[in-house]
């Protein structure tokens, strides 16, 4: 790692609610358990699954993350993290006005679709004075 | 707090008593404010914190550590209206300060 920050910081923990033969999505931790069984180490449910991200845009979700017992290297998704960061100062700060268009970065993708609608009403609005 | 009681018919106590107090807002609804996501300081400088990375089991190390340096740094101000004048710019210090760290 470039910075002062160990890896062993940046482990994620999730509880797994069910076998994961149970579930329909593929989430991170789901990923990590299976990594995790394939290599010989079985979880199930009520497991507590650590895990780093390492290429969250990977086209194979089994590749985004490490499962922290495996990590062999101390690469990571250092992108996503600074996107876990600026996640975590914008939950307190934003009543604040605080956001990361501040620093040049652009502003947080919208989660949900009703997220993107209410963007663009925001921009609609602006144009909308601009132009009278 | 008796006045309360009384009111309302529902038993209470005084849990802490904040010298700040900042009710965030639910994530699908920028105007309603969230039952049980806030951070405060209370008049004994304890900061207090519910529903954020500070207090989620599931969040990295250095995501808690972050967030209580920037609560606590918030908080050294002396009164909300100090709070509200705050130069952003305070704030971006110490989120460089991490990045340069990450």
């Amino acid at each position: 790692m470039n910075g002062e920050i160990q890896i062993t910081d940046l482990v994620i923990s999730k509880l797994l609610r069910q076998n994961i033969e149970n579930y329909r999505s593929l989430f991170p931790h789901v990923a990590a358990a299976i990594r995790l069984n394939i290599s010989g180490v079985i979880t199930g449910r009520g497991d507590n699954i650590q895990y780093v991200y390492i290429d969250s845009d990977h086209a194979d979700t089994l590749q985004r993350i490490v499962p922290a017992k495996l990590l062999s290297s101390e690469d990571y998704d250092r992108e996503k993290y600074l996107e876990m960061l600026f996640d975590s100062a914008e939950s307190v700060l934003s009543v604040f006005g605080f956001n990361r268009s501040l620093f040049g970065f652009d502003r947080k993708k919208p989660h949900h679709w009703y997220d993107e609608i209410y963007q663009q009403r925001e921009k609609d609005i602006e144009s909308t004075k601009s132009e009278l | 707090m008796n006045v309360l009681i009384r009111e309302t018919g529902l038993n209470m106590t005084l849990e802490f008593y904040y010298k700040f107090l900042v009710l965030l807002y639910i994530e699908a609804d920028e105007k309603m404010e969230a039952r049980k996501h806030y951070y405060g300081l209370t008049y004994d400088n304890q900061l207090v914190t519910r529903g954020i990375d500070t207090r989620r089991h599931d969040s990295p190390t250095f995501l808690k550590e972050f967030q209580r340096t920037l609560l606590t740094k918030l908080f050294d101000c002396n009164s909300s209206e100090e709070v509200q004048q705050m130069d952003i710019k305070m704030h971006s210090c110490i989120l460089l300060i991490v990045l340069i760290k990450l």
